[in-house]
């Protein structure tokens, strides 16, 4: 091999991870190549212009915006990076005009909470106010740290009152957390369940320890101004000015060995790339059985990678063009307002039943949905006199999409119409979760954070207890993407933690 | 915000070409870009089916006879050219066909199938040209890459006269400067099928053949032989990429998400921007002793300087620019197979071809159906061109499938259609894009049957969503304003704006890369003049990697892109039977 196709670091997958790892170990001085399959960098940070609508394909809430690491560390403000933090984060408009506001500020939510129950509303004021010692404490920097071992954590939980408190809640389902702070408003009890249920996680299983993240961040999240895309174009270019070179339309086919240690990438085009370290961004079925192949593994990281588990649920999406405005017709106009919408569904009990519907594959019309406007926060979303509208629904991958796909978007339209005054709609575009997996491949059965949240795919077990240090079995491969803790959303965790392991390695390496 | 020598307003891939140079060449040089990111007109996007990629705008790359292509190391930066070994070809409803090949023999062979005569002009166009190869690259160098000259355009008119000579045609190189296309065709080509391929091809570079004083340019596509002509592994966005790279490698940084409000001026001299409310950073100003503004002309006066700034008169005479000219209503199709051309009976080497023009049967169809858009009439029955990217670079989408792209021109304000009455400019709000995509997917049938079959889905490109995608392309303008005579050459874009060069304007400090000659394109030509001047003017132009000649890339290159040489064998092998 030339001294051209020689790196320090390989990085398999150009999505927000990949390109966060390849940027800081490019900033820190190393050889990096960057390999990407598509035409554009970005993976799930992924905005499609179309005619002047900006249309943000995956991720869109950021729940660390302003938290992450990368932030300072790229001086990412300096490439562009701007987030903007609706006031009011997420509303539910019911169909009697009544609604429920929610927002980063405690008591303007509890006073939205009182108007439908005053014990609710003083249910959720204790509730916040033991969340934010948690997050502050524990949650937020542990996003950036290696995890470590179950019980080792919970020894390290139980030396505070507040890392106590944590663990007990880490061992109760959301239902079972909001029994326990006794929530009793069937709408209320909905709209909380609703934070975890929107992003597909199963609210029956013991992950309590994430409903102070999926509550409270989310009402902190911002939007990248102008897009998504901008939050990875900027991390693209710091990696590009810091000497990095990436390659698209590159699709790596197989990590190369070499006595049982990984010292490069081919790809798809046969083209062969060397380094003393290799990165894969990608699942652990890609990495572990397509790209090194299962007779080269051993045995037990060939169970682990064999035994990686989907999400259960996926998302469908539509992306309508309006010309005109959208208006929903809630009494309170601050509805309007919200980052997020959510509407179909106004009880808990519907909640549920819905869900079931869903995993059973029997639910072909939409019931409820999430909706953004994204051009409420940022004119640059779409052409002067247009809106744009982003609404997911909670679906199940194996319906027949390449035939429903359609009607299922014109139920979504209807739905939303249910609620909100919706003018000419000049385009749109169904995404479906086929659609998610053949657009990444790495979100296979549309499994957008790259494999399903469940205790045993958490923590110290994410992706496995063989690989969650990204260090792997492999000598010289690590892994870095949403499959490795702490997972996906745009946490910018994965490509920041992978890149500390790997420069350690490096220098101890040389 | 810290200052810049040199702000760019708008990273289209001429903006980014002035930009990369003139960092390159040590100045601290910002990008403000009103998208979300560079590159509005050579972009790549999956409109719709992932794996399917869609160049949104341009899909004849033309970057290859470019000094850029060197001197910005392009191919370093990511840019991989690719092509077919036949470039051109246009079907006809009596099974017939005409394709234009890398090789010349392979055009020769196809027009002399239908007419000695004209075999015999194309060789003795080739004989002239091989004789006086110097001169003509000379010429063309010139013509795109210099500043318009009365010398050149005497030079231009000695070159034709000898040409005409040698053709035996009884017009002197001065005649044919005051002719339309057509009427050259039609004198120097007696075979319709022949006529109407170079006919068809000045519609790809938005120069009318209708127009007069562009019967020079169409003597050139009269060599058929557009062998710069590629598309890009990935889609056209690796063009924008490259740039991107390059500039940002150098240290260049971008603002996306920043559209410009104000050119700041002090003391009659533009000073730096001011940043529009929505902008990332609202309202922000930035100063720079250059500004060079890769907006049109349009925008670039009214908007961002004003009539206060400028003065009634130039508002005025800048208000009637004409953006006018028939523009691209784009076509998109994601196809799961590759369409046959019936006429691939007559010559099977037509399925090699990537891009292409159906419709327009006879000189006169063409004439008169461009004579109409440019009356705001759209004919009747549907013509235009065809880019089948993949067969190019298969990349573009998934194994087996393709996506193309076919256009027809239509008037921006459109007023009739078989025999409706339209409404102009509201009119796209009203579906007519849809309905237009229709009658081009039916003519598409005619030549290729089966194609229907084929498509996965379809997206329209209307003037309007072009507009919508990037308003200083005023009404969709595709080249930065209509390059009509008044408009064309040292006119460009208006007598007086660029007295002094092709990119200085008469505004101290602001210099233009858009609307300025020769014309928004790929060949990059209006971004490396703007450079070119910049430096002058700041005494960097004298740097030892500034020193590609234009044309001299591909001369030494064209050879060695690689060809996507297996797609008539694939269709072979696919069951069409009955080739020759």
């Amino acid at each position: 091999m030339s001294n051209a196709s020689r790196y320090d670091v390989i990085v398999i997958g150009g999505g927000p991870n990949g390109l966060l790892a390849g940027a800081y170990l490019a900033k820190a001085g190393s050889r990096v190549l960057l390999l990407e399959r598509r035409h554009e960098t970005g993976g799930g940070l992924n905005t499609d212009e179309y005619y002047g609508f900006r249309l943000n394909l995956h991720a869109v809430y950021h729940m660390m915006a302003d938290l992450m690491p990368a932030q300072r560390d790229l001086n990412l403000s300096a490439l562009g990076v701007r987030y903007l933090h609706p006031e009011i984060g997420v509303a539910f408009p019911y169909r009697d005009g009544s609604s429920l506001l929610f927002s980063g500020d405690p008591a303007a939510t509890a006073r939205s909470i009182e108007t439908l129950c005053p014990a609710d509303a003083l249910a959720y004021r204790r509730m916040w106010d033991e969340f934010q010692p948690m997050l502050d404490q524990y949650l937020i920097p542990m996003t950036y740290q290696l995890p470590e071992p179950a019980v080792d954590q919970m020894i390290e939980f139980d030396k505070t009152p507040v890392g106590a408190r944590l663990g007990e809640i880490s061992e109760h389902s959301f239902v079972e957390l909001i029994d326990e702070y006794g929530f009793s408003d069937p709408r209320v009890r909905m709209a909380l369940l609703a934070f975890p249920a929107m992003w597909g996680l199963n609210l029956d299983d013991p992950l309590g320890f994430l409903f102070p993240l999926y509550l409270c961040r989310l009402l902190g999240a911002g939007l990248v101004k102008g897009g998504s895309h901008r939050l990875s174009s900027a991390i693209y270019r710091s990696f590009l000015r810091d000497g990095g070179t990436v390659l698209d339309m590159s699709e790596a086919s197989e990590i190369l060995m070499q006595d049982g240690r990984a010292v490069g990438v081919q790809t798809q085009d046969g083209r062969r790339f060397e380094a003393r370290a290799v990165i894969s961004t990608l699942n652990p079925e890609q990495t572990f059985l397509q790209l090194i192949g299962e007779e080269k593994l051993p045995e037990d990281l060939r169970h682990a990678a064999k035994a990686w588990e989907w999400e259960e649920r996926s998302l469908f999406g539509l992306h309508l063009g309006i010309h005109g405005r959208v208006r929903y017709r809630a009494n309170d106009d601050r509805v309007n307002d919200a980052m997020i919408v959510l509407c179909g569904l106004e009880s808990e009990d519907e909640l549920h039943q819905h869900l079931e519907r869903v995993d059973s594959g029997r639910e072909s019309e939409c019931r409820w949905l999430h909706a953004t406007l994204p051009t409420r926060f940022d004119r640059t979303m779409a052409p002067p006199g247009h809106e744009l509208i982003r609404a997911e629904a909670v679906v199940n991958y194996d319906q027949p999409w390449q035939t429903e796909a359609t009607a299922f978007g014109d139920s979504v339209i209807a739905l939303l119409r249910e609620y909100a005054d919706v003018d000419d709609i000049v385009f749109r575009r169904e995404h479906t979760p086929r659609d998610i997996e053949a657009k990444l491949t790495s979100m296979k059965r549309g499994s957008f954070k790259h494999g399903a949240y469940n205790t045993l795919q958490l923590g110290f077990l994410r992706p496995n207890h063989l690989c969650s240090q990204s260090e792997t079995p492999i000598p010289g491969l690590f892994v870095g993407g949403a499959s490795l803790y702490p997972g996906g959303m745009i946490l910018g965790g994965p490509g920041y933690i992978a890149a500390g392991v790997v420069g350690d390695f490096l220098e101890r390496d040389r | 915000m810290k200052d810049y020598d040199v702000i760019l307003i708008g990273g289209g891939i001429n903006g980014l070409t002035a930009a990369a140079y003139l960092q390159k060449a040590g100045l601290s040089v910002g990008i403000f870009e009103a998208r979300g990111q560079c590159g509005a007109h050579c972009d790549t996007v999956e409109l719709g089916l992932p794996g399917y990629l869609h160049n949104t705008h341009a899909a004849w790359l033309v970057p290859a006879m470019s000094p850029a292509m060197a001197d910005l190391e392009l191919e370093h930066y990511g840019l991989e050219l690719r092509g077919t070994d036949v470039i051109f070809a246009k079907p006809f409803l009596d099974g017939q066909n005409t394709v234009q090949g890398l090789d010349p023999a392979l055009t020769r062979d196809s027009v002399a199938r239908h007419s000695e005569h004209d075999a015999s002009v194309l060789d003795r166009i080739a004989a002239y040209n091989m004789e006086h190869g110097g001169e003509a690259l000379e010429i063309n160098r010139r013509n795109l890459f210099d500043r318009p000259t009365g010398e050149l355009a005497d030079r231009v008119s000695a070159f034709n006269d000898g040409l005409l000579k040698s053709l035996g045609v009884p017009l002197s190189g001065d005649d044919v400067g005051r002719m339309t296309g057509f009427e050259l065709l039609e004198v120097i080509f007696e075979c319709e099928h022949v006529r109407t391929v170079p006919g068809a091809l000045g519609e790809f570079t938005g120069q009318w053949p209708l127009n007069r004083r562009v019967g020079p340019q169409v003597l050139g596509l009269c060599g058929m032989s557009p062998m710069a002509v590629h598309t890009a592994r990935g889609g056209s966005h690796a063009l924008t990429h490259a740039l991107v790279k390059c500039f940002v490698a150098q240290g260049g940084e971008i603002w996306t998400t920043c559209p410009v409000d104000k050119i700041l001026v002090e003391d009659g001299r533009a000073c730096g921007i001011r940043l529009a409310e929505e902008a990332l950073l609202p309202g922000e100003e930035i100063r720079a002793k250059t500004i060079i503004s890769n907006l049109t002309l349009v925008p670039t006066f009214l908007r961002l300087l004003g009539e206060d700034v400028i003065g009634p008169e130039w508002a005025r005479r800048i208000k009637y620019f004409n953006y006018d000219d028939p523009q691209l209503l784009g076509i998109y199709y994601a196809l799961k197979g590759d369409p046959v051309f019936a006429s691939a009976d007559y010559d099977a080497a037509i399925q090699r071809s990537w891009v292409g023009y159906f419709g327009g049967e006879t000189l006169d169809e063409i004439r008169n159906g461009q004579g109409e858009a440019m009356t705001g009439v759209i004919p009747d029955k549907a013509m235009g061109g065809w880019f089948n990217t993949t067969r190019a670079d298969p990349t573009q989408a998934p194994d087996g499938c393709h996506t193309v792209f076919a256009w027809m021109s239509v008037p921006p304000r459109p007023r009739r259609w078989r025999g409706r009455r339209l409404a102009g400019w509201d009119t796209w709000r009203q579906g007519l894009g849809e309905a237009l995509a229709d009658a081009m997917t039916d003519r598409y049938e005619e030549y290729a049957p089966g194609f229907k079959d084929l498509i996965l889905e379809r997206h329209v490109n209307t003037p309007m969503d072009q507009e919508n995608s990037n308003p200083s392309a005023v009404r969709g303008n595709m080249i930065g304003g209509s390059a009509i005579p008044e408009q064309y050459g040292a006119n460009r874009p208006l007598p007086g704006v660029v007295e002094n060069g092709v990119s200085r304007s008469f505004m101290p400090g602001l210099y233009l890369s858009n609307s300025i000659h020769p014309y928004g394109a790929t060949h990059l030509a209006t971004g490396y003049l703007a450079a070119v001047e910049v430096a002058e003017d700041r005494g960097c132009r004298d740097k030892d990697w500034w020193a590609a000649q234009p044309f001299g890339w591909f001369l030494a290159n064209v050879m060695r892109i690689p060809l996507n040489l297996g797609i008539d064998d694939k269709w072979k092998t696919s069951g069409a039977g009955g080739i020759r």
